[in-house]
């Protein structure tokens, strides 16, 4: 177990290698610099700020320090906020997008899984057949469309709650952009459900579990949910991927201080060492979901673990 | 003996809603009594397991079910399904063909037993885990201290099929069906499975009905064999009647089948046989 | 082993099987008409996408004016940019999604057919790619090399191919294992023929099948892009555009949003029919999954 971690660790190293490698050259491959603002710099200004960038070094020699800053845990200066950290504007602002983004995925996943259980339980009902047309319609439309329909209705028809901005993490200010971030990954989710619990349902393991004389929701529960629940957990890892990094958009339409805005103002602004530090600290996140999945995945199918 | 303990009259069954389709099973009657073993031999499709699910109400629900099936007093076609969940295991219990399938994956070999009792309101806890060691040692499987913390997998197919008996088993059931329990099994391996499951019924005194194709195997443990062919049941008599003097020609089909030991070239000699008849 | 058996199933039953499927049917004319209506449009319709009627600015839907949409804040018809948006969302799915098939197909029917050592590397580096953050991917390349159609198609379909490098190599390795390529080997076939000749034509159906998922994703990723002011510039415009510039109107103006987003929601539950229903027809057996 603490073994396969290490291992899947280990080999986590290379690939966020690189994809910093990746991304560091392909910004300093990019036409235009940070300090191409609107008005032209005189030239000693700009050789200066250079120099206090380190712009002036040769671009391997930036690459090794920014690496050698980077396994210190130092992400460097921004280069359009001048004296602030790059690690200082991710320490603030990558809880408004982890907070909204688990919110999000924990939505998903248990009404997701909830729902589309439910539904293959119900195969064939009313019910099963509504929900079904429900989901493949959330499924359609994209949460910029919801988002503001959300914020129509609840924030302004109905004024219930705050249409935008982060207050704090106010649960209130929460709501809606949870909501619209999740519904149509939980509508994905229950849709993945329902079609391999149709296919459980059927297993000679199940009609045993019948013939044993356990109750419907026990056969549900224990024999039926965790072997169906393998697909589903492998496509869990792709949507928290695309839930966290999804919200650029949420942020975007419901006004949150969050990374995703962060990360589209830094590509704007060329603000290199904001960019290279979003993209390390999203590609770990996303090799952090993967082992989870990974892990969550063993423990569901005991056969993968013990082998045979 | 005394009066029987399961009573199927005119059972059939049909799937969909094709009146002019074949039904699964046409009028089969049967009687099994505490004890006894009573056979039932066919072909693949003739119906054999379908009828017997139908006894714990697990036909799937495209199926049609008519007739009557009654146990110990209690009619179980049209029963409630609480009713027969309350019977299932407890009472008549099934062993399922393919032990490697049929056990769930994810849960080890100890709390596959152990649910069977808690379901039913039998032990609970460490009574439960002792009764399932108890059980795991009843089927002869080696240390089952190791095998009840283990999971399918990790298991060969003969042992998983002696679990699957001993799941069977566990609540001790009046009624036992087996289908076809052993014919997943090497042929070393099924005649000890084969008489672990006829030790174990003698022992509680259940009743036995054993679904197989093969008439070799079934000829050594049952009282009386019923042939089924095409979802009737054609024969049914006393298994030392129906082996030495069968009175219907399928059943004589199904013997010429059955290699014997020392008959010289029974395979072909038999198969031109079979052609003929 | 089903292999065999489903590479010769006739074309003509899957044909039944879909033409049976009424939501699929619906589904396939209902993108059909809209390609045509949009292209018709485009072509002929009496209101250029780019016509600024000064005397219309942010009209409601009219009929007598024939701004049957509405007009936007620009005085522009929006049934026409609608139709233009259809038309860009529809070439940049196709597009990309052609893009990511050729990539996926070669990479993995080479991965799944070599096998071996060339296999495990080739695969950890798909899963290695899958740990890269796509989206700030495609935001880095939109915005620093600047923002066209086709580079965003391209790097969406290059994000793409992941999943169709997997599928199409787990198909290689199970057509792989099959008789009649063995035999084919043994015959003395080299091995880019019986790529080309035997394991390809084999994965038509999936591939299909996987082209009708590919599209609806690919049209959401652009109109993303396209929401976040990265994507198609004006006066050119997409669905994902003309949603965005919605969104900012929704209290005064709904229509603005409305119309352009109940035509993409069609479009992308029209694929997801199409999509379930090519499934059914062309692999009876598999479960709908995803």
């Amino acid at each position: 177990m603490i073994r396969f971690v290490l291992q899947r660790l280990a080999f986590a190293i290379p690939t966020l290698f690189a994809v910093v490698t990746a991304t560091f050259f392909l910004l300093r491959l990019a036409p235009g610099g940070p300090f191409d603002g609107d008005r032209e710099l005189a030239p000693e200004v700009r050789a200066s700020l250079d120099a206090r960038y380190g712009l002036d070094k040769s671009l391997p020699e930036q690459f090794i320090s920014y690496i050698a800053g980077l396994l210190r845990g130092d992400f460097g200066p921004s280069f359009r906020y001048k004296d602030v950290a790059v690690s200082d504007i991710i320490a603030d602002q990558l809880p408004v997008s982890l907070t909204i983004g688990a919110l999000a995925l924990v939505l998903a996943a248990g009404l997701g899984v909830s729902l589309g259980a439910l539904m293959a339980a119900r195969h064939n009902s009313w019910f099963d057949r509504t929900s079904t047309g429900v989901m493949s319609a959330l499924i359609a439309v994209p949460s910029f469309v919801t988002a503001p329909l959300l914020a129509l209705v609840f924030g302004v028809l109905l004024g219930w709650l705050p249409v935008g901005g982060w207050n704090a993490g106010n649960p209130l200010n929460l709501i809606l952009p949870v909501v619209a971030l999740g519904l149509p990954n939980a509508a994905y989710i229950a849709r993945l459900t329902r079609a391999s619990v149709l296919e459980t349902l059927s297993a000679d393991h199940v009609i045993v579990a019948r013939a044993k004389g356990l109750s419907p929701s026990t056969v549900m529960r224990r024999h039926v949910l965790p072997p169906a629940m393998l697909p589903v957990v492998s496509y869990v890892g792709p949507i928290a991927v695309m839930v966290l990094t999804g919200s650029v958009v949420i942020e975007k339409i419901f006004g949150l201080p969050g990374t995703g805005l962060a990360f589209l103002n830094g590509a704007l602004n060329r603000d290199y060492t904001l960019v290279m530090g979003l993209v390390v600290v999203y590609a770990g996140l996303i090799v952090l979901v993967n082992l989870l999945t990974d892990l969550a995945y063993g423990a569901l199918n005991p056969a993968l673990r013990v082998g045979k | 003996m005394t009066a029987p303990m399961l009573s199927i009259r005119d059972l059939s069954i049909r799937f969909g809603d094709d009146t002019c389709a074949r039904p699964a099973v046409q009028g089969f009657s049967l009687d099994v009594s505490k004890g006894e073993c009573v056979a039932i031999v066919g072909e693949s499709g003739s119906g054999k397991s379908q009828t017997f699910l139908a006894a714990l109400g697990l036909t799937s629900s495209a199926a049609k079910v008519t007739g009557s099936i009654m146990f110990d007093g209690q009619e179980l076609v049209g029963a409630g399904e609480a009713c027969l969940r309350a019977l299932r295991a407890s009472r008549i219990s099934m062993i399922f063909q393919n032990a490697s399938s049929g056990l769930a994956g994810h849960l080890t070999i100890g709390r596959q037993l152990t649910e069977v009792l808690e379901a039913h309101g039998q032990e609970a806890g460490s009574a439960a885990h002792r009764r399932a060691l108890e059980m795991l040692e009843a089927v002869r499987l080696r240390s089952p201290h190791i095998v009840i913390e283990q999971y399918p997998a990790q298991l060969s197919g003969g042992m998983n099929q002696r679990v699957m008996i001993a799941m069977a088993l566990i609540a001790r059931p009046e009624l036992i069906i087996a289908d076809e329990p052993t014919t997943a099994l090497d042929v070393t391996i099924q005649a000890e499975v084969l008489s672990i499951l006829k030790e174990l019924q003698a022992e509680q005194g259940a009743g036995l009905v054993f679904i197989s194709h093969d008439l070799a195997v079934v000829s050594r443990i049952a009282d009386r064999i019923g042939v089924m062919k095409d979802g009737v049941l054609v024969e049914l008599g006393e298994a030392r009647q129906v082996i030495e003097a069968p009175s219907h020609a399928y059943t004589r089909t199904l013997l010429a089948a059955v290699p014997r030991m020392g008959d010289e070239g029974a395979g072909m000699g038999d198969q031109r046989d079979t052609a003929q008849t | 082993m089903s292999d065999t058996v489903a590479a010769r199933t006739p074309f003509q039953r899957a044909q039944d099987r879909f033409t049976r499927n009424r939501p699929a049917l619906f589904a396939f004319c209902w993108l059909a008409i809209l390609a045509l209506l949009a292209g018709a449009a485009l072509v002929l319709g009496p209101h250029g996408y780019d016509q600024i009627y000064w005397d219309r600015i942010g009209e409601p839907p009219d009929l007598s004016t024939g701004h049957i949409f509405g007009t936007d804040y620009n005085g522009r018809d929006l049934f026409a940019r609608t139709m233009l948006g259809v038309v860009v969302s529809f070439s940049i799915g196709i597009l990309s999604a052609i893009v990511s098939l050729v990539i996926g197909v070669i990479y993995g029917a080479v991965s799944g057919y070599v096998g071996g050592r060339t296999d495990l590397i080739m695969m950890r580096i798909v899963d290695g790619l899958y740990a890269v953050p796509f989206m700030f991917f495609i935001i880095i390349v939109v915005v620093l090399f600047g923002r066209s159609i086709v580079l965003l198609f391209i790097a969406v379909g290059a994000i793409q191919w992941l999943t169709m490098a997997r599928i199409v190599r787990a198909q290689t390795l199970s057509i792989k294992k099959s008789d009649y390529i063995t035999a084919a080997r043994f015959s003395g076939a080299p091995p880019w023929r019986i790529l080309s000749r035997h394991v390809a034509p084999n994965l038509t159906g999936v591939l299909i099948v996987y082209l009708t998922l590919i599209i609806p994703d690919v049209i959401l990723i652009e109109s993303f892009i396209s929401f976040l002011g990265l994507g198609v510039q004006e006066p050119m415009t997409s669905l994902g555009v003309l949603i965005a510039d919605g969104a900012k109107e929704i209290y005064t103006a709904p229509w603005l949003l409305a119309f352009p987003s109940l035509t993409l929601m069609t479009i992308l539950f029209a694929l997801s029919l199409l999509g379930d229903g090519l499934r059914d027809a062309l692999d009876p057996k598999s479960e709908a999954i995803s």
